[in-house]
């Protein structure tokens, strides 16, 4: 099973799980952007306690070599006030984006990861990171990292800062 | 009598340095002169009080020759860092100076210049509150003489934004219509009447999208499995979409999407790993026309890559390619090097070290052509290399931080 099969066979599953509250995602016009919504709470509170890298995961999530960027294309959002799953103060995660599988290095392990992007103020600046492992052109827009994905939010489109969230294990 | 006096005292200087301050002006330009340096800026002026006293002067607005030349160039600035202040600076390669400007709001993408070059579209996208608020979505008709905002038509708040590439809006081959991707993720085009500046329609394409124009009334747009389909306009510019063809390359090796046009009805794409695809679409489905390697064995390090990463030359049949030296996945890394690939020899002809980095080329029109580079945000300037000794000739500096796309007088086909 290529790579690609495998993210869209995770993102069939995400989708299956998710289409009550996802249901305006029929309208796609490509089923594989269901896999990349990962469920994004809004967090509450100080700064401190945003969500942050998992214990076993090693490296520095304000550094672009860290694990999770290997697709990413942006400002990232743990140098904005925000983390790799968290979106900056006054920001809204876009609903739908592209998808990476990256090697976590700390457990040989390839996940699948969300690069949702954080929307509704200017481009952050701080952090920029470009990595493009199995990106692809935009008419696979699925996978590819060079669309603005700040589509459908609530608080406006304009495109600050990247996340990168852990779906799941990519086999 | 004459009476000579030195005028740059310290306090003027000082003066000279709030002012630039003041004016927002870079460091850069204060201290360089900008475009109009005569070298002369340093030199100590000795007051010559029998000089005839300077007239009162009118405030006036600059106007163009009013038809883009083949020394034109349009640079656009996506102002990454700053999306909602797109641009597209207007220089002259002759003077090598800047001639005007135009904003373009937020993810400023490439213009649809008038095929006579007198004229031009400019895509734009809007938020009522800057960067929030209800979206607007708008084409803006200017004048080349004046480059003043003139007509406008409103078109569904749904153009695609992406790094800026060519095939994201384009004019029809006699610039009756004017072809807009759109992606919300679902896909569709927007077709208004380039003419009369009234909206079209909007046209479904599930899963395929971009526009490479192949006539006056028919363009590809590029679909998610690697396939191209034809799309067939009426008079009036209603779509119909043919089927789709067999994927042109294996997602193993996918082709970018920036190809270049190569004839009336062809285009030539470019692959990760360097094969260089022909496209005929004269018929009712695109077909691969012939695959050739750009890059041998003895070069596998070698990649093509960038944001405009192809131009083509009609005159030679030569296709120009921005190369650097690379691994996997460095697709969209910047060119050191562009190599010239002879279409009709199906071989490599010039390796040209730019002798420096470059995310986008393009070659000016007419029938001794220049090569033109920028370089995404690590340069300001574009520069200009002569084909012949592939040496550069110029640059013309201070054009924006984050330049994506080089738009010359369009040719037709």
């Amino acid at each position: 099973m290529t790579r690609l099969d495998r993210i869209a066979e995770h993102m069939a599953r995400k989708a299956a799980k998710s289409t009550s509250r996802r249901s305006f995602l029929a309208k796609l016009g490509f089923g594989a952007a269901a896999a990349s919504l990962p469920l994004l709470p809004v967090r509450r509170g100080r700064a401190e306690t945003i969500q942050g890298p998992q214990p076993q995961e090693k490296g520095n999530p304000e550094s672009c070599d860290y694990w999770r960027y290997c697709a990413i294309d942006g400002y990232l959002c743990s140098c904005c006030g925000g983390s790799t799953s968290s979106c900056p103060p006054g920001t809204e995660p876009s609903p739908i984006t592209w998808v990476g599988t990256c090697r976590n290095p700390a457990d040989g392990r390839e996940y699948v990861i969300s690069y949702n992007d954080c929307c509704g103020k200017s481009s952050c600046g701080r952090c920029v990171c470009t990595r493009n492992e199995r990106d692809t052109p935009i008419y696979a827009p699925s996978t590819s990292n060079d669309l603005d994905w700040c589509l459908g939010t609530q608080v406006g489109a304009v495109y600050n800062c990247s996340l990168a969230v852990v779906l799941g294990a990519a086999e | 009598m004459r009476r000579a006096m030195t005028i740059r005292s310290p306090l003027r200087r000082a003066g000279a340095v709030l002012l630039c301050g003041a004016a927002a002006l870079s460091l850069a330009a204060c201290s360089s002169g900008g475009d109009g340096d005569t070298g002369e800026a340093d030199a100590e002026i000795v007051a010559d009080s029998s000089l005839p006293p300077l007239q009162p002067e009118m405030v006036q607005k600059v106007t163009t020759s009013g038809v883009m030349l083949d020394d034109w160039v349009f640079v656009t600035d996506a102002s990454f860092d700053r999306p909602t202040d797109g641009r597209a600076v207007l220089v002259d390669l002759a003077s090598k100076r800047m001639l005007g400007m135009l904003s373009g709001g937020y993810n400023q993408q490439p213009l649809m210049i008038a095929p006579d070059g007198k004229s031009l579209l400019q895509l734009s996208t809007y938020y009522a509150r800057g960067t929030r608020g209800e979206r607007t979505d708008v084409v803006t008709k200017y004048e080349m003489s004046d480059l003043l905002p003139g007509r406008e038509t409103i078109v569904p708040p749904k153009t695609i934004r992406v790094i800026p590439m060519l095939a994201t809006a384009q004019l029809t081959d006699d610039g009756q219509f004017a072809v807009l991707s759109n992606f919300t993720p679902a896909q569709s085009i927007t077709v208004m009447n380039a003419q009369s500046g009234e909206l079209v329609g909007e046209f479904a394409s599930p899963g395929c999208g971009l526009v490479y124009p192949i006539g006056e009334r028919r363009f590809m747009v590029h679909c998610s499995d690697g396939g191209l389909k034809i799309a067939t306009m009426s008079d009036s510019g209603e779509v119909t979409f043919g089927k789709v063809s067999v994927p042109i390359s294996p997602m193993t090796d996918p082709v970018s999407e920036k190809p270049v046009r190569i004839s009336k009805t062809s285009w030539a794409f470019v692959s990760h790993l360097g094969a260089i695809i022909e496209v005929d679409a004269s018929g009712d489905v695109p077909v691969v026309k012939r695959s050739r390697p750009l890059v041998s064995e003895a070069d596998s390090a070698w990649r093509p890559g960038g944001i405009q990463p192809a131009a083509f030359d009609r005159a030679t049949n030569r296709i120009y390619v921005l190369m650097h030296e690379g691994g996997e996945w460095t697709h969209k890394d910047p060119g050191t090097h562009v190599w010239v690939y002879d279409m009709t020899k199906g071989e490599i002809v010039q390796k040209l070290d730019l002798g420096q980095m470059a995310t986008s080329i393009a070659l000016t029109p007419g029938p001794n052509p220049r090569l033109l580079t920028i370089m995404f945000g690590a340069s300001d300037a574009l520069s200009i290399y002569d084909l012949a000794s592939g040496s550069q000739t110029g640059s013309i500096d201070q054009l924006g931080q984050t330049l994506t796309t080089i738009q010359t007088r369009p040719v037709a086909w």
